[in-house]
């Protein structure tokens, strides 16, 4: 049972770094940047929430304004970037979104103050199966990982809208010349990263609280695992997320009392994780074909 | 006087990293993330060694032997990975290592780190410490301009432009790159064993993420290959913050607004350089 | 394009220039108003004002904001004005020391209260040696403080002596298990337990599980040491969210029970206690002397209905506050704005305050008073006084 109980704790915390590869994901697709900024967007979308719930909003207004406030920072993103992204540049791109990470970051903090707050108050509720147990928002994290993962999959690969991310990810010139607008394309792509980019502040915090700070470590987790997985290829870092999430957690959790490696072991597994499975595959665990120009 | 004194130092560290970073981020292209791990690296196996008993000369040396190590380390991930790849194994460096320090408290010190470490009797005043590392400095940028105006520095120059070009002119990346991230990971390595004899103290706050989006902004602001930009850049850098604490601002927020000014004005001056200065590429 | 070169370069240099002009125009401790003859004397404040502890430097803030002006309303007649400046300590070493030189060299600050994170002021110490600045902390507990430095000086209570009081009352069980954070204060409590545990070789420590400071997701960490069936369990996180989280999470797993729950500081705010209501009930907590006194809690209420909560600094901790200001007030005005003066008079006497009434230095950098401990029984979402 302490198995199933670690594996299930593990995939939990693993959807949730997923649910933020994803966007990472599709902004570096079109883009060439890593959007580090996502994570502090994701919290302050759970501010929002927060702010919109305890003065009192009906649940479904204050939903409806977090989503907007996640739509908006996606935008304002995407201005940023705008012409890192147009002249390729990788870094300045990177810097620029961190940048506005830690602005996000410290707006929340001069708002809101740094002490801990709760979207729900009390324990969280638990369904139990025997021994196994797991929370509401846990279930709910769970669940939406898994839709999300599938419906990008057949987006990405199956929808029309699929194809033009594909094609301006590929060649955004030649892309032009078929009449598929690029800019459009990437605005659409920053504003539904910083919706799922909400969605997971959201049930991160839910999980557990809702401090100013809570995004960046888990971006950072997201972004290890994107280059793991494959810059070109969804699949890869579906993968590349439960590889680099389950096994620290279990050689932590199963690690003896002789031996005991404690959690704040975790990130130089990861790392080592990581350096193996690039030192194996270069390009990271799945490598999608592409055109030479 | 000693809080100008202490400027000068802070000046003077940055800059002998920051020239690593600058020769390989600016200069090469090569997105080497690892320059936080060298910094500290040294600086806790200067101040264990010594803890151990080892006189300063040894201490030194065990500090630029391990330093040494962890570059190959870097140099074998550069030569078998892809860039973005070796990006992230160096960016992940950065936080195991801060979680390898954190644990191993035995060692380490820790999350407590370690306190009341001593300066060399030659250094042992403020004043003869930061003139010592503004004299440091100095040379690591002439350093740099001699680079810059050699074989290597052309090559490295290339290398940013078209890495197959240079492999087809006879110059072999792979053995440039390899050079120019063991020089960055000794700069590194010095500016932190001269930062640590300045602070006194050594916990795991020293180096990490913050140092590096320091020393990649001073890298991308001095975007050009010249020393007196990158000079200029990490003046600029470096009493920034300093600045903003001669700002009346109200008590109960000025950490934040502190942090939200520095990113504020980080990302207007990024996007400046990056939309004004950055040198034209040749299209082929 | 030289014109835009030009003008770049200026506008880059414009930090520069601020700041030596502004480090160059020193701004003195005390300064002569010409109209009414006021000396105003500045008190430096090193504390986390962002990052992860910055509640601690938010709530410290509002206790200074309040009790100062009272402070100088009592010395109006000596025309003497304190006035607080602060600085962020970040609760690491290299910002502490960066603040401290700022506040001595450019305000010219000679009594620094702080740091509050024991990094903080281990990394301030060395530098106040040469006693041009006195260091009194009102918050770092970790033992290393002791003979850091001869101008040091704090009125918190020590961390070994509530791990040893903790060691003696788990010392009745047969297994242990501690959770800590990874946080200077929790690791130094962590250590001091463990080193007073080893006088008790019945009591078995199971699982010694350590997380990283910050971190909210401990479930895995409780199955753990759930396998491990331990008798007892110390929770030792930092004080916030941490803490609520952690009993909150701990409260998920309905079907483990049959063990004690300890705490320390973290677990005396009604906060962290009311997150899992049910699992603290009967938790034991080993904190600094209770502080009763009815004048220092009318103090403490008003300024959280004043200024904002004190939940995470806590009774004790404000009252530490208030006496470091009051001591270190005082004595300034009969001493001067003189450290070595205020220090010999530290070493020598005894002080009445909110932590106890015979607060003196003379055998240590720590109060006397921080060999007191008080146990608690938490019952009913309070924790309340047992000894």
């Amino acid at each position: 049972m302490f198995f199933w109980q670690i594996l299930l704790n593990s995939l939990v915390l693993g959807t949730q770094v997923l649910l933020l590869a994803v966007p990472l994901y599709l902004v570096h697709s079109v883009s060439r940047i890593y959007h580090l900024a996502l994570g502090a967007s994701g919290i302050f979308t759970a501010y929002a929430l927060y702010f919109a719930l305890s003065s009192a909003w009906p649940l479904g207004l204050a939903i409806i304004f977090s989503a907007a406030i996640a739509i908006i920072l996606g935008f304002i993103s995407y201005r940023l970037l705008d012409s890192s992204v147009k002249k390729k540049e990788t870094m300045p791109g990177m810097l620029i979104s961190l940048a506005f990470g830690i602005i996000l970051e410290s707006l929340i903090s001069i708002m809101f103050g740094t002490d801990a707050k709760s979207l729900t108050s009390g324990v969280l509720p638990v369904i139990s199966w025997g021994s196994l147990h797991i929370t509401v928002p846990g279930v709910i994290t769970l669940s939406a990982g898994l839709v999300l993962a599938v419906l990008f999959l057949i987006i990405l690969n199956k929808t029309p809208w699929g194809r033009k991310l594909a094609s301006v990810a590929e060649n955004d010139n030649l892309a032009a010349s078929l009449g598929i607008k690029a800019d459009s394309v990437r605005v659409q792509t920053f504003m539904i990263a910083g919706l799922l980019a909400g969605f997971v502040g959201v049930m991160t915090t839910l999980n557990t609280a809702l401090v100013p700070g809570a995004g960046f470590p888990l971006v950072i987790l997201a972004f290890i695992v994107l280059l793991t997985g494959g810059l070109n290829s969804l699949k890869g870092v579906i993968v590349a997320t439960y590889v680099l999430t389950l096994i620290p957690e279990f050689i932590i959790s199963l690690s003896g009392s002789t031996w005991s490696l404690g959690a704040s072991w975790k990130m130089v597994i990861v790392f080592l994780l990581a350096a193996l499975v690039l030192m194996w595959r270069p390009n990271g665990l799945f490598i999608s074909q592409t055109r030479c120009d | 006087m000693g809080y100008l004194y202490t400027q000068l130092a802070r000046f003077s560290e940055t800059a002998i990293m920051s020239m690593g970073a600058h020769l390989t981020i600016a200069v090469s292209g090569i997105f080497f993330m690892g320059i936080p791990v060298t910094y500290s690296l040294a600086a806790y196996a200067l101040v264990i060694s010594q803890n151990f008993g080892l006189p300063l000369i040894a201490a030194l040396a065990v500090a630029l032997v391990t330093v040494l190590l962890a570059s190959l380390i870097f140099i074998l991930a550069y030569l078998k990975l892809s860039d973005d790849s070796f990006t992230v194994f160096t960016l992940a460096s950065i936080l195991a290592f801060d979680a390898a320090v954190k644990s191993w408290d035995s060692l380490t010190g820790g999350v407590l780190g370690i306190a009341g470490i001593s300066r060399p009797e030659f250094v042992s005043s403020l004043v003869q410490l930061a003139w010592f590392q503004f004299f440091l400095a100095l040379l690591a940028l002439a350093i740099e301009q001699v680079i810059l105006k050699t074989r290597l520095g052309r090559a490295l120059k290339a290398m940013k432009e078209d890495k197959y070009l240079v492999e087809s002119l006879g110059v072999s990346s792979r053995r440039v790159g390899a050079t120019v991230i063991l020089i960055s990971s000794l700069a590194a390595a010095i500016s932190g064993i001269v930062s640590v004899w300045r602070i006194q103290f050594l916990d795991p706050s020293f180096g990490g993420i913050m140092l590096l989006v320091q020393i990649v902004t001073i890298a991308i602001i001095a975007a050009k290959p010249k020393v007196r930009w990158l000079a200029l850049a990490t003046l600029i850098i470096v009493l920034l913050p300093e600045a903003l604490r001669f700002l009346n601002l109200p008590s109960s927020i000025v950490g934040h607004l502190r942090n939200l000014f520095y990113a504020l004005i980080l990302l207007v001056m990024i996007k400046n350089i990056s939309e004004k200065l950055l040198p034209q590429k040749r299209f082929i | 394009m030289n014109k835009l070169k030009k003008h770049l370069k200026i506008a880059y240099l414009i930090p520069l220039f601020l700041v030596l002009a502004l480090a160059g125009c020193s701004r003195q401790a005390a300064t002569n108003n010409a109209n009414t003859q006021m000396k105003t004397i500045k008190l430096g404040f090193v504390m986390p004002m962002s990052g992860d502890a910055a509640a601690y430097g938010e709530q410290i803030q509002r206790v200074v904001d309040y009790y100062l002006p009272i402070i100088n309303e009592r010395y109006k007649d000596k025309n003497i004005k304190f006035e607080a400046v602060y600085e962020d300590g970040k609760c690491t070493g290299n910002d502490a020391v960066s603040a401290m030189q700022k506040l001595t060299d450019i305000d010219g600050v000679k009594f620094i209260v702080g740091g509050i994170c024991s990094s903080e002021t281990l990394a301030m110490a060395p530098l106040s040696k040469d006693g041009h600045v006195l260091l009194l902390t009102p918050g770092s507990s970790n033992i290393a403080i002791e003979g850091a430095s001869p101008y040091l000086f704090s009125l918190s209570y020590r961390d070994d002596v509530i791990g040893n009081k903790i060691a003696t009352e788990v010392s009745q069980y047969k297994t242990v298990a501690i959770i800590s954070e990874q946080n200077d204060y929790n690791v130094g409590m962590r250590k001091n337990w463990l080193a007073a545990m080893a006088a008790h070789p019945d009591t078995k420590i199971v699982a010694d599980e350590s997380f990283p400071k910050g971190a909210t997701d401990f479930r895995s960490i409780l199955e753990k040491v759930r396998k491990a069936n331990p008798e007892v369990i110390f929770l030792n996180p930092n004080a916030g969210a941490t803490a609520e989280d952690l009993i909150k999470q701990l409260a998920e797993i309905k079907d483990w029970n049959g063990y004690k729950l300890f705490g320390q500081f973290s677990y005396t705010s009604p906060e962290a206690l009311k997150a899992a209501p049910a699992k603290s009930e009967g938790m034991i907590v080993v904190d600094a002397p209770s502080v009763n006194n009815p004048e220092l809690l009318a103090l403490k209420k008003d300024i959280e209905n004043t200024k904002g909560s004190l939940a995470d600094w806590g009774t004790y901790y404000t009252a530490a506050t208030i006496d470091t200001l009051n001591i270190t007030t005082s004595l300034i005005v009969e001493l001067g704005n003189n450290p070595q003066a205020v220090r010999q008079a530290l070493v020598t006497r005894e002080f009445n305050g909110y932590i106890g009434d015979n607060i003196n230095f003379k055998n240590s950098s720590f109060t006397s008073t921080g060999n007191n401990v008080s146990v608690y029984i938490v019952k009913n979402g309070v924790a309340e006084l047992q000894k």
